[in-house]
């Protein structure tokens, strides 16, 4: 695996192929509330990821009998467009798909207060646009801002980052070429506020040690997210700040 | 003489789930949820500071869940064989029995869509609802019933307590300016009634505008200044008024 | 919806399972570190390459290995292909239905594929026996036949038991090219042997290998596959719950401590003979 293929994916000075250091995460920009038919949705980019996602509920149930008595169900959807990877990907769902979407449900519902809404379902649907390594935790940082906006009720937010291994060392983010030919990748994702992991899994060889130091860089990079994940949300609904502070409530 | 005030977020921002919004001892009201002695915000919302110990947290957005007594504006969606099947603007579908429509007995309809059929709009009141059924409605008293006239507007929900106003000052405004009559749905659905279409226009949108942004600290002046800019675009000043 | 009858667990029951847990008792008598027990049986299928069957506690999982020849894929042209599939039976349990495999079929099939990839399990590279023209394609299939929890370690227990037993037609190129195969069966080549260890969160506490009915009431699973280093080459949490951090770590240190046992199941690898 690593190095075998003759790439080299760190330098002399241990930067990486796109120039970052090993604790780097790439470029993130989020936006909140991007399609006007979906109750919630959202926009990330996060190096050349390009996901999007949309949140519908709460909602009927259909097939009723789905519905559960005593709380909201959350359905999510996870699919990769055929132009996103550069050969193209045949549109019926793959087995990889089926699996992200599991794990993504899993992760985000955690943070919902499912049982406000019995009955009723809340379905997240994530389009892959464009891919290059870690879309699975970059749609699951998506997905909870986009569920933010539907007004779904949480207890927290979810923000999810890789930390693969290149050339023995550990690192963060990894994009398309590092997981290809990289030792290993361990998406996590957490609700920062709280500190609990929601997603964790692993591909490759990790040792026992490498695993805590990995749960600790990956908890330093989702703490970043969770800022740009704020930030989305507060500046969609921005215009309100100027209105009510050009008004006294207070006397 | 140390101890932190309890509120921890600025009038007129903006809290996302999970985000804390006070600790100690103070009044948090609108949804959010504790732990010991820390509140925070439990949906997206904006932050009003009323008091240095008293704040509220409006929803930007916030489904509709019937609660009995509500009156509520729905569109029939479906007919079975002794009800119908109502929308009321909630993830519950509502249901309207037969029995519940006329307030007597009266010879058996076998036909059912010959008394409301698939799109038209009622005015009714929930009977019930738990989470376990459908939320059942009635329009067997008086000013429920079928919609003829008017025009309908959807605003969010959470917004329907603006439309009214301090004791209904908002409706009583619109009613005498522009000569219309407001039924309020707390489902988010306004039926606005007039016998002049203009201005039933204006009422319509001056709702729809006075309902888009999250927080607005006056309702009655900027309804009032709403209704003055589509009055004086349209060429027609003053009104009845 | 008949499922429900048997998903819901009744209410007095999961309060006995909890209390039980926090005076450190689990609902069968075991201590929070100890496994139930463990059979593995191979060679149980004539017609497969390898075979194996395996029980833990009354869960019980065949896997069966076959292989065929094929082309490589295009962009590993000179390595064997390992293809991993599961389907959950109806037989093993009412809550499973006849049909196409859902999300919980795929995913225990990918997580023990990506135990035994990572771990190389199988030597793909020694598979290939004219690199970009013929190679061969191994496949494991696993049916859980009984469902009392805990079915990733009973698969990946099976599987690996399968492949460490497993025996392919040695094949020969003739003087024209062609692929001649012969009587005479060698063992697949084996690299490594990885276990898979599942951990069930219960309120506070962590219990290696739940039963089913733990598996009702657990807030979350982890799966750790331990290789014979003690690297770790696959996790998967799951369920609808959260771990702290520090819970990922003792489960992962709990998963190390008890993977030797579970290795000593394994019927022994093939260069381990000579």
């Amino acid at each position: 695996m690593g190095g075998a293929e003759g790439i080299k994916l760190l330098d002399e000075e241990g930067r990486r192929l796109d120039g970052r250091a090993l604790n780097e995460l790439r470029k993130c920009r989020i936006e909140a509330g991007v399609l006007k038919n979906a109750n919630g949705s959202a926009y990330i980019e996060l190096g050349r990821n390009k996901i999007l996602v949309a949140v519908y509920g709460p909602r009927e149930v259909h097939p009723r009998h789905e519905a559960l008595p005593d709380r909201m169900l959350l359905r999510c959807k996870y699919s990769m467009l055929p132009f996103s990877v550069p050969d193209r990907k045949n549109p019926a769902p793959s087995r990889r798909e089926v699996e992200l979407s599991k794990v993504i449900r899993e992760a985000l519902e955690p943070a919902i207060f499912l049982e406000e809404y019995p009955r009723t379902t809340v379905d997240v649907y994530i389009e892959v646009i464009e891919a290059d390594g870690s879309t699975r935790v970059a749609s699951i940082t998506a997905a909870s801002v986009a569920l933010a906006d539907a007004g779904i009720p949480m207890r927290d937010l979810v923000a999810g980052v890789s930390v693969g291994k290149i050339e023995g060392k550990l690192a963060i983010d990894i994009n398309g070429i590092e997981d290809q030919y990289g030792e290993g990748d361990m998406p996590i994702a957490m609700m920062p506020r709280l500190g609990e992991i929601t997603l964790i899994q692993a591909d490759g060889r990790f040792t026992r040690d490498e695993v805590v130091q990995a749960l600790q860089m990956a908890r330093e990079a989702i703490a970043k997210l969770y800022e740009e994940q704020k930030r989305a949300l507060k500046e969609k609904y921005s215009r309100i700040l100027e209105e009510v502070e050009g008004s006294e409530v207070m006397r | 003489m140390g101890t932190p005030m309890p509120i921890r977020v600025s009038n007129g921002q903006i809290v996302v789930p999970g985000e804390l919004v006070a600790e100690g001892r103070c009044e948090v009201l609108g949804p959010h949820f504790s732990s010991g002695r820390r509140h925070y915000a439990k949906v997206l919302s904006v932050a009003v500071v009323e008091k240095p110990r008293r704040v509220r947290l409006i929803p930007l957005k916030r489904s509709y869940v019937p609660v009995e007594g509500d009156i509520v504006i729905g569109k029939v969606v479906d007919i079975g064989p002794t009800s119908w099947v109502i929308d009321i603007n909630s993830p519950y579908m509502a249901l309207l029995q037969v029995s519940e429509v006329f307030p007597r007995p009266t010879t058996l309809q076998r036909d059912l869509s010959k008394i409301l059929k698939v799109g038209d709009v009622v005015i009714a009141k929930v009977l019930s609802f738990d989470f376990a059924h459908d939320p059942l409605l009635t329009i067997k008293e008086s000013k429920l019933g079928k919609v003829s006239k008017g025009l309908l507007v959807e605003i969010p929900p959470s917004r329907v307590s603006r439309i009214i106003g301090r004791k209904g000052q908002v409706v009583n405004y619109l009613r005498d300016v522009l000569d219309v009559e407001l039924v309020v749905g707390r489902n988010g659905r306004v039926l606005v009634v007039g016998e002049d279409s203009e201005r039933e226009a204006v009422a319509a949108y001056v709702i729809k505008r006075l309902c888009e942004e999250a927080y607005v600290p006056d309702p009655l002046a900027t309804a009032k200044q709403l209704v003055e800019e589509a009055l004086s675009s349209r060429g027609d000043v003053g009104g009845r008024g | 919806m008949s499922e429900r009858v048997h998903t819901v667990i009744p209410a007095p029951r999961r309060e006995a399972i909890l209390s039980m847990l926090k005076r450190g008792e689990r609902v069968d008598g075991r201590r929070a570190d100890e496994y139930r027990e463990v059979r593995v049986e191979t060679g149980v299928v004539g017609n497969a390459e390898g075979s194996a069957r395996v029980s833990i506690g009354h869960t019980k999982v065949i896997a069966g290995v076959k292989a065929s020849l094929g082309s490589p894929f295009p962009d590993t042209p000179d390595k064997g292909i390992q293809i991993v599939y599961a389907e959950l039976i109806p037989m093993a349990s009412p809550i499973f239905e006849p049909g196409p495999p859902d999300e919980n079929d795929v995913e225990l099939a990918r997580v023990i594929d990506r135990g035994l990839r990572s771990s190389s399990t199988i030597k793909l590279e020694e598979l290939a026996l004219v690199p970009g023209k013929h190679v061969w394609r191994i496949y494991i299939d696993i049916y859980p036949i009984d469902h009392d929890g805990n079915l990733m370690d009973a698969s990946g227990l099976a599987a690996v038991a399968a492949l460490l037993t497993s025996k392919i037609p040695k094949v020969s190129i003739s003087s024209n090219g062609n692929l001649v195969m012969e009587e005479e069966r060698v063992p697949l080549p084996i690299g490594d042997a990885p276990v898979f260890v599942t951990i069930a969160k219960i309120g506070d506490a962590l219990v290696v290998d739940p039963c089913y009915e733990e598996e009702l009431v657990m807030d979350a699973r982890i799966t750790f596959a331990i290789d014979k280093e003690d690297n770790v080459c696959a996790i998967q949490k799951g369920g609808r719950g959260s771990f702290s951090a520090d819970e990922v770590v003792k489960a992962l240190d709990l998963a190390l401590s008890l993977a030797p046992e579970l290795r000593s199941k394994l019927p022994p690898s093939p260069s381990d003979s000579h």
